[in-house]
């Protein structure tokens, strides 16, 4: 009897390898394949029409100007943009499930904030970056500010969602068994919200690379934003697409290590 | 009654919504000794499940008193704690948690309770040993079966060895032969650990096959409309089911609750 569930269980694993591979090669290898086809049409198009650099630099100027350049011109805007996104997302994150988890708590509250949160939401936060660069000046914390105010909000109310679908028949256990409140949060309310949580910090991780690079763009001098302004200026074509791909990398970056904190911490299926 | 565990006086409850007003459970008084396994059965929207969850404080009672162990738990604002850790809740579903392992479920009590120990953990494998829960100590609730499941279920109320354990229709989504096999295995554990067993089912002969006694209740109001005892010599088999005897009280109850019924639709 053992030996037979031992024989499925272990049918099950190779089973489940052999799915992990298939979503390797679907997962990784075939963007992989779609990218270098973008950058195929893009060099191809360049040819055919005979594009002059100054109007659109060819893929292969742009490669070998973001290797041979980026200590001289990348490297410096890419660490400050990289680091106004790690510091600006991480605070929202925080901030937007604790604020998510007070609300739950709290109706009062929940009632209070909830047209602020709706409110942020909808407005982009780069709208008010002028304002914030009159009042406070030109500055990495401006920028670092209009990120939390952007990404928290996307947290927060994609966390609330969570904590506020729980089912009621898990509150009613929770009840039952006469928890406390403390314990209901993070024995129930957390674990149950943690899928919605997670697809908050993934989208607010967009939203802090938008909002960053907008509000480079508005006023700073260093920031990968600014450097596609400079560039622009020069009419260096190949470091504007070279800022660009920086840009989606960073976004990439961080859209993938939450993907990859989600499947550390959450192992089960609902 | 002698060695009284629960007894419920007058007990009214009164569901107000926008648009109309339910009198849910009607002067309701029951009292159940320990030992005893109690069913109350009617048909749905009776009011049966609401008692309980008064009794479990889940829900608050608009008047009436109840009692547990002589406590009267109605006169506190949320039931004492010596009062509740004597109570287990098996509900309708499994309501398992997903992010815990199943072994974990079963045990998930004691970390509420804050009670683990040695002991109790050999319990909890004892428990899993019982419901036959030993080979899926480690899968996810995703990864098994509806009927595995409930049995979690039933061992995660029983984990914290509560003297007095609530069912609410745990096998109601079950088909008919994997309900009769765990009713079997439910009275088997709760007469060897000696329970005190409230039962809510609309099943006529799976009360009958359960209880020392069934309360049979109405609708619009939901009150008590009978009392039966069930009065079965030996022990109880699922050949009890070809009984003449067994025949004859699902017979009569059954029409305890066509009167019931008869006098809704009047």
């Amino acid at each position: 009897m053992s030996s037979l569930l031992e024989q499925t269980r272990a049918a099950r694993v190779a089973e489940r390898k052999k799915r992990v591979r298939g979503d390797k090669i679907s997962s990784v290898v075939m963007p992989v394949v779609g990218i270098g086809c973008l950058f195929l049409v893009w060099q191809l198009f360049i040819v055919v029409n005979n594009v002059p650099a100054w109007q659109l630099s060819p893929p292969l100027n742009v490669f070998q100007s973001m290797i041979f350049d980026f200590k001289e011109v990348y490297m410096n805007h890419v660490v400050r943009t990289f680091l106004s996104i790690l510091a600006g997302w991480c605070c929202a994150c925080l901030v937007g499930v604790t604020a998510a988890a007070f609300m739950c708590n709290f109706p009062i509250l929940n009632s209070m904030l909830t047209p602020y949160i709706n409110f942020l939401c909808t407005l982009p936060v780069i709208t008010l970056v002028p304002m914030m660069y009159v009042f406070m000046g030109v500055g990495q914390d401006v920028i670092i500010i209009a990120i939390i105010l952007q990404s928290f909000a996307i947290v927060c109310l994609n966390s609330s969602t969570g904590f506020l679908n729980v089912p009621i028949i898990r509150k009613e256990m929770m009840i039952s068994l006469r928890a406390t409140r403390r314990q209901i949060l993070f024995q129930c309310y957390l674990p149950s919200a943690l899928s919605s949580v997670f697809t908050g910090m993934k989208l607010s991780a967009i939203f802090a690379t938008t909002t960053c690079v907008s509000a480079e763009v508005n006023g700073s001098a260093v920031g990968l934003g600014a450097l596609v302004i400079t560039a622009k200026a020069y009419s260096r074509t190949e470091q504007m697409c070279g800022a660009i791909i920086f840009i989606a990398i960073i976004g990439v970056f961080f859209y993938m290590l939450t993907d990859i904190i989600e499947a550390i911490f959450i192992k089960w299926k609902d | 009654m002698e060695n009284e565990r629960i007894r419920i006086e007058n007990l009214n409850k009164i569901f107000e919504t926008r648009r109309q007003v339910i009198h849910a459970v009607k002067d309701v008084n029951l009292s159940i000794a320990e030992g005893e396994i109690v069913s109350l059965i009617g048909p749905s929207g009776c009011g049966k499940s609401t008692i309980i969850r008064m009794i479990d404080d889940l829900i608050k009672p608009t008047s009436g008193k109840i009692f547990v162990d002589g406590v009267e738990v109605t006169a506190y604002k949320r039931i004492p704690k010596e009062i509740n850790r004597k109570i287990g809740f098996i509900f309708q579903i499994p309501n398992l948690l997903p992010w815990l392992t199943v072994r974990d479920n079963v045990a998930f009590p004691l970390k509420i309770y804050k009670i683990q120990s040695a002991e109790l953990e050999a319990y909890v494998d004892e428990l899993m040993e019982i419901g036959g829960l030993t080979e899926y100590k480690d899968a996810w609730p995703s990864e098994i079966s509806g009927g595995v499941a409930q049995r979690i279920g039933v061992m995660r109320a029983l984990v914290h060895k509560p003297e007095i354990v609530f069912m609410d229709e745990p096998f109601g989504a079950l088909d008919t032969m994997m309900r009769e096999q765990l009713d079997m295995e439910i009275l088997n554990i709760c007469k060897t650990m000696k329970k005190t067993v409230v039962f809510i089912t609309h099943d006529v002969e799976e009360a009958v096959l359960l209880s020392d006694r069934i309360y049979v209740m109405g609708t619009n109001p939901g009150r008590i409309v009978k009392e039966v005892k069930m009065d079965f010599e030996g022990p109880r088999t699922l050949s009890l089911l070809t009984e003449e005897k067994f025949r004859d009280y699902c017979h009569e109850l059954t029409g305890y609750i066509g009167k019931v019924d008869l006098s809704k639709i009047v």
